[in-house]
C-alpha cells in the first residue's frame, strides 16, 4: 500500500512553512519530491492550477492537497494512504 | 508515564532558552513543542539581535536550536500542549497524543499571527491575501502589493517586497506608523512605498482573485479602494493561551499573568516566558532573558520542593 503513495511539495528556499511541511515529512521517515519554484519558476503555473490558489507551501499526497502547515490534515492523508 | 522535573511548553527563543538553563542546571527536562519554528521562524530580517548585526529567523533559530540538543534534555517536537491539570505533587500535562507528569512547568507557547477578521479576508487567502511574507512575496512579482499593519514587522514587509513588487501600500489603523524610527525613516525614502495613515481597512473585493482593497479615511470617514494584486496581514499577535483559560490569571489581552522577577504565574510551580507573558515589549532578546529567569526560579522552586 506505502509504495503507492506519491508525495510531492511545493517550495522556496525562503519559505518558513515549507521548511516544517519537509522536516515532519522527514521526522516521520516519508520520502517526497520537492518542486522549488526559486529553481523551476515555471512550476508555479501548474501548482496554482492544482491547488487553485497562490500560496505555499502546496502538499500534495496522492489526490489530496494541503495548503501551509496543517499537521492534522497531513497525519490524516497519511493515514488515508497508511503511511503512517 | 515519564515523570520529570520540569516540562517546558515551546520551541522558539524563550522555550529553547529555558531548555538550555535547565539542562545546565541537571533538571531532568522535557521540552513539548508544536514545532520548531514560532515566531521568530517567520521574521525575515533580524537586525537587533546582539551579535548578529542581520540574521532571518530561521537562521537565528537554527542556531539556538544546534545549541539545545547540545545539552542532555528529551525534547518531543510536533506535539501540541492541550491541557494542564494540577496533582497532589507537581503537574499532569496532555498533548493530543500522550500525558506527562513534572514538578514544574515553564510556558512559552508565543503567538500567533492576528486576522483582521473582516469581509471577504478568508475567501482570499491564498488569492491574494497571505500572512506569511517570506513564504508567499515572490509570488507578486511587478505586481502591486499592500501590507496592512505599519508597526515594525509590517514596515519590515513592505521593505522586503521592494525586491519583487511594482509598488507597495503600506497601510495603518493609527494616524502615524508605530515601527522603529530606523524602519520609517527607510520608509519614507521610498518612492515606492506609499504610506496611508488613518486607513480601516473594511473588506477585500475581487472575483476569483484580489482586486481591491477597500478602506475607511478615519478622520474625513471616506470611503477609498487601492487596487491591488497581493495584500500581506502584519497587524500584531494573539497570545497563544487556549489550553490554559480558566487555570491560570490572564489579563485582556489574553496574556499569562506574571511576577517579573520571578516570571511565575497565578499558580505556584508554573512560570512563564517571552511573547505569552504579560511584559509588554515583545522582543526576541526579551524572550531569551525571560526564558533564563524562568528557568532559574523553576531550578529554585524544584530544589526546595526536593528539600
Ligand atoms: C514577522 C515577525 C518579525 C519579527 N521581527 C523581530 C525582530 O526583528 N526582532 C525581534 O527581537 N523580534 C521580532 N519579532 C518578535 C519575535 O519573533 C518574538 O518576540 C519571539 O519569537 C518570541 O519568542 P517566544 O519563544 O516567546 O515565542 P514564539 O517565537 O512565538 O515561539 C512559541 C513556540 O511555542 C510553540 N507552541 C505554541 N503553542 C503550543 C502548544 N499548545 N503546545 C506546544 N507548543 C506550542 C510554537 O510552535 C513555537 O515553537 C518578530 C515577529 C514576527 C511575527
Amino acid at each position: 500500500m506505502t509504495e503507492k503513495v506519491k508525495i510531492k511539495i511545493y517550495s522556496s528556499p525562503d519559505c518558513s512553512y515549507c521548511y516544517v511541511v519537509k522536516d515532519y515529512l522527514s521526522h516521520q521517515g516519508i520520502g517526497f519530491e520537492e518542486i522549488d519554484l526559486y529553481e523551476q519558476p515555471e512550476k508555479r503555473q501548474e501548482m496554482e492550477e492544482i491547488s487553485k490558489q497562490k500560496n505555499i507551501p502546496v502538499l500534495i499526497i496522492n489526490d489530496e492537497i494541503i495548503i501551509g502547515w496543517k499537521k492534522e490534515k497531513i497525519d490524516e492523508a497519511l493515514k488515508k494512504y497508511g503511511t503512517i | 508515564m515519564a515523570q520529570y522535573d520540569l516540562i517546558i511548553l515551546g520551541g522558539g527563543p524563550a522555550g529553547i532558552t529555558a531548555g538550555i538553563y535547565a539542562s545546565r542546571k541537571k533538571l531532568k527536562t522535557l521540552l513539548i513543542t508544536k514545532e520548531f519554528l514560532g515566531q521568530v521562524g517567520l521574521s525575515w530580517r533580524i537586525e537587533n539581535y546582539p551579535g548578529f548585526p542581520k540574521i532571518n529567523g530561521r537562521d537565528l533559530l537554527k542556531l539556538f536550536h544546534n545549541h539545545l540538543v547540545q545539552n542532555e534534555i528529551t525534547i518531543q517536537n510536533y506535539e501540541e500542549v492541550i491541557k494542564i491539570e494540577k496533582l497532589k505533587v507537581g503537574f499532569k500535562l496532555k498533548t493530543k497524543e500522550k500525558e506527562y507528569n513534572s514538578l514544574a512547568i515553564i510556558i512559552a507557547t508565543g503567538a500567533e499571527l492576528k486576522r483582521l477578521n473582516i469581509k471577504n479576508e478568508e475567501r482570499f487567502i491564498g488569492k491574494g491575501i497571505s500572512y506569511c511574507l517570506t513564504c508567499d512575496e515572490k509570488a507578486f512579482e511587478n505586481k502591486k502589493v499592500a501590507v496592512i499593519g505599519g508597526g515594525n514587522t509590517g514596515a519590515e514587509a513592505a521593505i522586503s517586497l521592494l525586491k519583487f513588487a511594482s509598488e507597495i501600500y503600506l497601510l495603518e489603523y493609527l494616524d502615524h506608523l508605530t515601527c522603529d524610527e530606523i524602519l520609517k525613516e527607510e520608509i519614507e525614502n521610498q518612492s515606492r512605498i506609499q504610506i496611508i495613515t488613518n486607513a480601516e481597512v473594511l473588506s477585500f473585493e475581487g472575483d476569483g482573485e484580489l482586486k481591491k482593497i477597500v478602506y475607511q479615511e478615519r478622520k474625513t470617514k471616506k470611503i477609498h479602494e487601492i487596487e491591488t494584486a497581493g495584500c500581506f496581514i502584519q497587524i500584531g499577535v494573539m497570545p497563544n493561551t487556549e489550553f490554559v483559560k480558566g487555570f491560570i490569571d490572564l489579563n485582556e489581552k489574553r496574556e499569562i499573568m506574571s511576577n517579573l522577577k520571578t516570571m511565575e504565574t497565578s499558580h505556584k510551580g508554573i512560570f512563564v516566558a517571552g511573547d505569552v507573558c504579560d511584559f509588554p515589549f515583545k522582543q526576541i532578546v526579551v524572550a531569551v532573558g525571560q526564558g533564563a529567569s524562568a528557568a532559574l526560579s523553576a531550578y529554585s522552586y524544584i530544589k526546595e520542593l526536593n528539600n
